[in-house]
């Protein structure tokens, strides 16, 4: 019978837009690794945990409407520059409309159903602390996440600044952990040898953060990761997100203790 | 013609121009300061920053030069201006709507920037400004991350400044936790002026 839950919060993307073609081309960044390691079994789930999708709702929609159509301006601009850009963006709506989904929510809401995972949707960061402090006492086996990241914290949502700059005001910071640990503490399965694990560049502060604040095994990267490794997955798509090398040098991935 | 009445509205329509101009940096400013703690590229601590230096990581260095340059931006006039720039963009950007990013990161980076006014002469300053703003105001600054009260001289005086003060429990909880916690000198923040510590 289960009486744990493993909870997976999942960031979302930025716009994929041509003066950071860095970032994002894809909608599917930092679901794709999920949903892949649900199929191939790498959750190493227990029989008594129940999963559950934290997913930051708002980039998605916000992502959603920008791929889903091809606005005149766009339609124009195609036939001078950026033509892969638009359409990669559209085939990945058309994609998703395909599958009888209304957007990418609504497709990630199918996707946790057909494996049995409880889905949230978040719409603002404190929704996440919210949301673990529902659960009952001792039962939370580990916290994993999937997104954009740096030192300060887990980055939920891109977007750019008048200069391009990638930069994120949905952020859950490192140093609001000790902040929190009043509100969550109880709640979390000291007892566990079941590692959390943060998937997102530079999340080695937030998983030291994390271990120390509520004494249970941790890991993140020290540097960059890539997401881009989805295009081939191979059979270990987290086993690829922790070691696949950047321009950055390879991610270093460390777990507490 | 008139000429008096042309020269009178083109000397409105200059001052005007310079306010907006002036206007316009001070929100650039405290939106590159914003990086600080929204910078998906900005080096948090010092060892990222030697990371980036030595794998030439361009957006990285770039990011942290431009948030170099909006501290020494900041502190062009006296250190009393800078605070008073600081708390005056507090007061504008965070009470009121905001509707677009810039607005939003300006504000941001107003509360990021009182980390760079520790002293108990700033604290005053600060506290005497938190009393007499907007709720809007008090609220934003009180959501929008509290890095700035960690490095605060006098900590014992903000304990009992937030405890009778109109936040809410809960913002006074996260308030009276921050100051609980160090400064850690490996951040970026406190090695962003040569010249002169923050601390």
């Amino acid at each position: 019978m289960p009486n744990k839950n493993f909870v997976i919060l999942i960031g979302g993307p930025g716009l994929f837009i041509d003066c950071d073609p860095k970032h994002d081309k894809t909608w599917l960044n930092y679901i794709e690794p999920i949903r892949k390691a649900a199929d191939d079994d790498l959750y190493g789930k227990a029989a008594d945990e129940t999963m559950h999708w934290f997913v930051f709702e708002p980039p998605y929609m916000n992502r959603w409407t920008d791929d889903s159509e091809i606005t005149f301006y766009e339609g124009v601009e195609k036939f001078f520059q950026d033509a892969e850009l638009h359409g990669v963006r559209k085939r990945a709506a058309d994609a998703v409309a395909s599958k009888g989904a209304t957007n990418y929510v609504h497709r990630m809401q199918q996707l946790a159903a057909s494996k049995g995972i409880v889905y949230h949707g978040l719409k603002a960061p404190d929704d996440f602390w919210s949301g673990l402090a529902k659960f009952p006492d001792g039962s939370i086996s580990r916290v994993w996440y999937s997104g954009h990241a740096a030192d300060v914290g887990l980055m939920l949502s891109l977007a750019h600044d008048n200069e391009c700059t990638p930069v994120s005001t949905t952020v859950i910071r490192t140093l609001d952990i000790p902040t929190k640990k009043s509100m969550i503490e109880s709640k979390i399965d000291t007892s566990t040898n079941k590692v959390s694990k943060f998937y997102g560049c530079g999340t080695r502060s937030f998983a030291e953060k994390w271990h120390q604040t509520f004494n249970v095994p941790t890991a993140g990267a020290t540097n960059s990761v890539t997401f881009a490794v989805i295009a081939n997955p191979g059979n270990n798509v987290l086993n690829l997100i922790e070691n696949t090398p950047t321009p950055q040098g390879p991610p270093v991935w460390t777990t507490f203790p | 013609m008139d000429y008096f009445s042309v020269i009178k509205r083109g000397s409105a329509l200059a001052l005007i121009t310079v306010l907006l101009i002036s206007f316009s940096d001070q929100q650039s400013i405290f939106a590159s300061l914003a990086l600080v703690n929204s910078g998906l590229d900005f080096p948090y601590t010092q060892a990222k920053l030697v990371h980036c230096r030595e794998t030439a990581n361009e957006p990285c260095l770039k990011t942290y030069q431009r948030v170099k340059a909006a501290k020494k931006s900041l502190f062009l006039g006296s250190r009393e201006q800078a605070l008073r720039m600081t708390l005056d963009t507090i007061s504008t950007e965070c009470a009121k709507e905001q509707t677009n990013l810039q607005e939003n990161l300006a504000c941001s980076g107003a509360i990021t920037a009182l980390y760079f006014f520790p002293t108990q002469q700033d604290d005053m300053s600060i506290r005497s400004f938190l009393e007499n703003t907007s709720f809007v105001s008090l609220q934003c600054v009180a959501s929008n991350g509290s890095m700035w009260l960690l490095n605060r001289e006098n900590k014992s005086a903000w304990r009992d400044w937030i405890t009778k003060s109109s936040l809410s429990t809960e913002a006074q909880t996260t308030f009276l936790s921050f100051l609980g916690m160090q400064s850690d000198e490996n951040l970026t923040i406190n090695h962003l002026d040569d010249s002169a510590p923050n601390k």
